[in-house]
């Protein structure tokens, strides 16, 4: 029955469900207050305020901070001062990020791949790869610290190479080996990936990968045509947080070495800003200003990626057949 | 039912509300910042004026310290025996003995919550003396409250005010394995200053305590240094404190006793420093000392039981040698001299202190080594007062439990005339920002990459500059 043919209380309805959407919309902003208050006071804020530090020189005299402004003075050493180890800072950090991202992912992927296929004890090996990413990263480091020192220092892999009467390694200490080490210890520790992408992969239309069977395609045009249109948004946003985490690499550095040793090859940019934010004096307004570049590197570079965002959105022909077949 | 579902949402959804701004708010007392702590002083003489009638059982003092179980025993053991006393209550608060604990003090200077007295790493006092909290406590030390204590752990403003004492008196030490230095056929290395081994019948030891998986020495022919299995010497090299003894033993320095000559560019200081590196990729002795420079070799025991006949670490690892009848201590080689470096992270009081009579005579408790026997007879501290050393019924109380060989090198350090120099983190304001600019290069002249007059060369002059500033920031 329609309330309005009847007794003409239709506006009465209307303000009724206004009413009711403006309850709903408080309770909705109450139920968000915990995480938009959190992000106001723990992001939002510390982020304005550190932008306000990169401007000033911050010391602390007769026990209170004395903030003096400096203008863009901050900015200005980290580019021009032949002191600053900025520029070096960020390169490696880059580098270990690009090339971590881009091998975490295919492995990952490759690992999904293989463990997505039906075979006994399946789930035993998806396990075993998931288990060392619950691992807290510097108890794998210590781990794999152990395991790769010198062999004088109890070095198993090492000990091992010199039973074998091969040459141990300086896998820790070498400029580019320490690279080697932090890629396998990424990769030790990348299951919560491993995982995203299997769940990913049950998403995968079989009937669609039965066809191209029936069509005589081969696994590669399976992975080319099917696989890989439907798993892209979920690569993009692993690609993104792999990104972020890379680049955000700290733990591994301060365990495995010390004063980004070896040739500071692991002074990585969050060591150096923590370093100079709190073990150095008088630099936080510079770890400020250095903490703010880094950012911006990092919204380019999501920039970047979103640009190219369109390549890693899912193929809409795939549901349309999907429903097209329901 | 009345209390429909929206209202129930409502409700819920006010209760985190108010739960997430009571967990920003924090303790409304904690809160502040280091205004705060600027204020602090004053009103700490303004408190000690207005309470002095204030019984002691009311005041309770902070001390804020790092330390293993067993240090903390002690130090609570200490404390409860200091309440029992006097009435003064003692919170005894520990934290990791790592860079996190500089981070705690920072953070709660920063919320204007300083403890009354804390420890403090060597390298970090002058920073805090910069930046004003810390009191003066030359005045103990004149009215005869703490006794006077080595010169080497005294610590020194600028200004010349006392600022700390060390709690102990640490220093570089030999440490070597007996069975090792047995089955090589050398003899175990001298206990007194005045035997130390030279430099060439150091290395010369360390060659035929180098074997590879031949079973080949380094002084054999036919050795081959990539397969080594066994190295004569390891560094515990993790901080700069842990080579520069040789730069003193070469007849160079760092900065001199009394501040006002830079000696760490002269030639001996860099050819003092190239010798340690000589070790490594000259002699082949040693492990490459970047190891030992990004990880530092653990405690002298596993060194010794793994793969080092020899090993350079601090007189804290005495600490972990109790019972091993394997390991033995002696003094380092010479260059020139033969001569040690002392380092013994301080005691500070804080002047913010709002006791800061009370937190004083507290200090020159904790700094009697009496109140540390446990620590010192452990050898994981040495006694900080010169009669420690001296007297023999004291020298007894601390030395029963080392080993004879650890007694005698101890000992003779601490009794030969100049064979202790002091750190330089003690004295010299700008200490921190120089050695960081000395850390950024000088591995790669310790790996051999370079020679360390090369890296000398490139970054002494920042380095000078740094030190003629005179400041800490």
């Amino acid at each position: 029955m329609n309330p309005e043919s009847k007794t003409g209380v239709a506006p009465v309805y209307v303000k009724k469900h206004a009413k009711g959407a403006t309850k709903e919309a408080v309770a909705g902003y109450l139920f968000a207050a915990p995480a938009i208050i959190g992000f106001l006071v723990l992001t939002l804020y510390p982020m304005l305020a550190s932008l306000f530090y990169s401007f000033h020189k911050i010391t602390i005299l007769s026990g209170s901070q004395v903030m003096d402004w400096i203008g863009l003075d901050n900015y200005r050493y980290i580019f021009n001062n032949p002191s600053s180890e900025f520029k070096k800072s960020i390169t490696v950090t880059l580098i270990y990020a690009f090339v971590n991202v881009a091998l975490v992912i295919v492995f990952c992927l490759i690992v999904a791949l293989l463990l997505n296929r039906k075979f006994i004890s399946r789930n035993l090996l998806r396990a075993i790869f998931f288990l060392p990413s619950v691992v807290p990263m510097l108890a794998t480091t210590i781990v794999w610290q152990m395991l790769l020192q010198n062999q004088a220092k109890g070095g198993l892999v090492n000990w091992l190479l010199l039973q074998l009467g091969i040459a141990p390694v300086e896998f820790l200490t070498d400029p580019i080996r320490i690279f080697e080490t932090l890629f396998i210890m990424s990769l030790w520790t990348c299951g919560g990936t491993i995982v995203v992408f299997i769940a990913t992969l049950q998403d995968v239309p079989g009937e669609l990968l039965e066809a191209i069977e029936m069509d005589g395609g081969n696994a590669w045009h399976k992975f080319l045509k099917v696989t890989y249109p439907t798993i892209k948004p979920v690569l993009f946003f692993q690609l993104i947080m792999c990104m972020m985490t890379s680049i955000q690499i700290y733990t591994q550095s301060v365990v495995l070495s010390r004063n980004g040793a070896p040739d500071r090859m692991t002074y990585f940019i969050n060591v150096m800003i923590y370093d100079h934010s709190f073990v150095q004096v008088g630099m936080r307004g510079l770890a400020s200003a250095e903490a703010w570049i880094v950012f911006l590197i990092t919204m380019v570079i999501t920039g970047v990626l979103f640009y190219f965002q369109g390549s890693f959105k899912r193929d809409d022909s795939m549901g349309t057949r999907k429903r097209v077949r329901l | 039912m009345k209390f429909g579902k929206r209202n129930l949402a409502l409700s819920l959804a006010l209760t985190m509300a108010f739960s997430a701004l009571a967990g920003c708010s924090g303790n409304s007392n904690n809160s502040g910042n280091a205004k705060n702590a600027a204020t602090e002083a004053p009103k700490a003489s303004e408190a000690a004026v207005d309470k002095k009638d204030v019984s002691a059982k009311d005041i309770t003092l902070e001390l804020l310290y790092w330390g293993d179980d067993v240090q903390k025993k002690l130090v609570e053991a200490a404390a409860e025996k200091y309440t029992a006393d006097t009435g003064v209550k003692i919170n005894a608060q520990v934290l990791p003995a790592d860079g996190t604990f500089d981070t705690f003090i920072q953070t709660r200077l920063q919320s204007g919550e300083l403890p009354d007295i804390s420890y403090m790493g060597e390298g970090d006092i002058q920073k805090y003396n910069e930046m004003g909290i810390l009191a003066d406590i030359s005045d103990l030390l004149k009215d005869g409250s703490i006794p006077e204590k080595l010169p080497a752990i005294t610590i020194h403003s600028p200004e010349q005010k006392v600022i700390g004492v060390g709690l102990s008196n640490q220093m570089e030490l030999l440490f070597y394995s007996k069975s090792k230095f047995d089955e090589a056929g050398v003899s175990y290395p001298p206990t007194k200053v005045e035997d130390a081994w030279d430099w060439d019948t150091f290395v010369a030891n360390a060659k035929k305590l180098t074997k590879d998986s031949k079973g080949k020495t380094a002084a054999d022919a036919g050795f081959d240094a990539s397969l080594t299995e066994n190295y004569g010497l390891g560094f515990t090299a993790g901080r700069e404190f842990h080579h520069f003894w040789a730069a003193n033993a070469n007849g160079g320095g760092i900065v001199s006793p009394d501040g006002k000559e830079f000696q760490w560019d002269s030639p001996k200081s860099a050819e003092g420093i190239q010798k340690l590196a000589d070790l490594v990729n000259k002699d082949k002795v040693a492990s490459p000392f970047t190891y030992t420079w990004s990880t530092g070799i653990g405690s002298a025991v596993d060194a010794l039981s793994g793969g080092y006949a020899m090993a350079i670490s601090g007189s804290w690892d005495l600490a972990n040698i109790k019972g091993n009848e394997d390991i033995g201590i002696g003094v380092l080689p010479k260059m020139e001299k033969a001569v040690t470096m002392n380092a013994g992270a301080p005691l500070v009081v804080y002047n913010t202190s709002k006791h800061i009579e009370e937190a004083k005579k507290f200090y020159a408790y904790m700094v009697n080594p009496e109140n540390s026997l446990e620590l010192l007879k452990s050898g994981a501290w040495l006694p900080n007062q010169a009669d420690w050393y001296t007297d023999p019924a004291l020298v007894d109380k601390w030395t029963a439990d080392l080993p004879e060989s650890a007694k005698e090198t101890i000992l003779s350090y601490s009794t030969a005339k100049d064979a202790i120099v002091q750190w330089p983190a003690y004295y010299v304001p700008a200490y921190l920002k120089m050695n960081t600019e000395y850390e950024k290069s000088i591995d790669q002249a310790l790996s051999g990459k370079k020679t360390v007059k090369e890296i000398y060369d490139s970054i002494m002059p920042a380095i000078k500059k740094l030190w003629e500033s005179g400041k800490v920031s």
